[in-house]
């Protein structure tokens, strides 16, 4: 027995079970976030789902109803992952090698991040460069001040002598990131998916 | 050098190809297009189709219009633009001239 839920894809109603829904629902949402840059985005969503709704129609004429993990699985092998769509690897997917390039990093450098900070954002810096979390460095400098002080001093001359991350690309060299197309285009996806949330949570709270 | 990546390339190059040359002989929505496409071998993923599609149409290279469907989802039907027509001929002479200077170097 599965639990099954009632679903409007392109204007026509189908039953999907509840497994099958998650599974769809997350395909989806990676299509959306794969193509958020682009500038026809919600129509190749739904350009794709009403690929999807005459999928699961020819699957469901005949004495069954419901639509299962299966059909979804299907459905996506059908109409291929974002990454395959885009014919940007369909080389590795083909032949099942790893051609993918490893990530190649970058030289790192040190810089104050404004978008994790408290007081001048060196705690925040020191955090992305080291990999730590900045919060265990707010702490151990907030311990010094127990201890004499030094952290202090340290503090203000970090922040002092420690250029803020302005750019992009300093933003990129903060994290060791290297600086090319591929690298911005997600810093950018990332941040226009903080604000995308941010935005539908404050409507979410309105109502 | 990739040659899977060399040949994703090209095939992508040739899909705008043949979906201009396609829909100026008729309209066509989607699922048709997918099926000539997939039939000829040209379409690893359905979902390429899409992205394509919408780049031609923002470019002014296609149009659509809405056609309700008895048996399912509405469609889009896309037609090709006095645009896309001009831009299809370049593309017709300049496959042409490929395959011809191809077929000369690889063959000899």
């Amino acid at each position: 027995m599965k639990k099954t839920m009632t679903v409007n894809i392109s204007g026509i109603v189908f039953h999907i079970d509840e497994d099958a829904y998650d599974k769809l629902s997350a395909y989806l949402e990676k299509i959306r976030r794969h193509f958020a840059n682009d500038q026809g985005c919600e129509e190749i969503i739904s350009g794709i789902e009403s690929r999807i709704s005459e999928v699961f129609q020819e699957k469901t004429q005949n004495q069954r109803q419901v639509v299962t993990i299966e059909d979804v699985e299907e459905a996506i092998a059908q109409l291929g992952e974002p990454s395959q769509i885009s014919g940007e690897d369909d080389a590795a997917q083909d032949s099942g090698s790893t051609q993918r390039p490893e990530p190649e990093y970058a030289p790192k450098r040190l810089f104050r991040d404004p978008d994790n900070k408290y007081i001048g954002g060196v705690c925040g810096g020191l955090g992305a460069y080291f990999q730590i979390d900045a919060t265990l460095i707010r702490i151990i400098f907030l311990l010094t001040l127990f201890l004499g002080g030094g952290g202090l001093i340290l503090y203000l001359v970090l922040w002092i002598v420690v250029p803020k991350a302005r750019t992009m690309s300093d933003r990129l060299s903060m994290r060791g990131e290297k600086i090319n197309l591929s690298n911005i285009e997600k810093s950018i996806k990332e941040d226009l998916n903080d604000i995308k949330q941010n935005l539908e949570n404050l409507s979410k709270k309105k109502a | 050098m990739n040659l899977e990546n060399t040949k994703a390339q090209m095939r992508k190059g040739i899909l705008e190809f043949c979906i201009l040359a396609l829909l100026s002989q008729k309209e066509a929505y989607a699922s048709e297009l997918i099926q000539t496409l997939k039939d000829a071998r040209l379409l690893v993923v359905e979902g390429t189709i899409y992205p394509l599609l919408t780049r031609l149409k923002n470019d002014g290279l296609l149009s659509y219009r809405w056609e309700e469907s008895t048996s399912g989802p509405p469609r889009k039907y896309y037609l090709i633009t006095q645009l896309g027509k001009d831009f299809l001929s370049e593309l017709t002479t300049t496959w042409e001239q490929l395959t011809d200077s191809v077929n000369k170097v690889t063959k000899g």
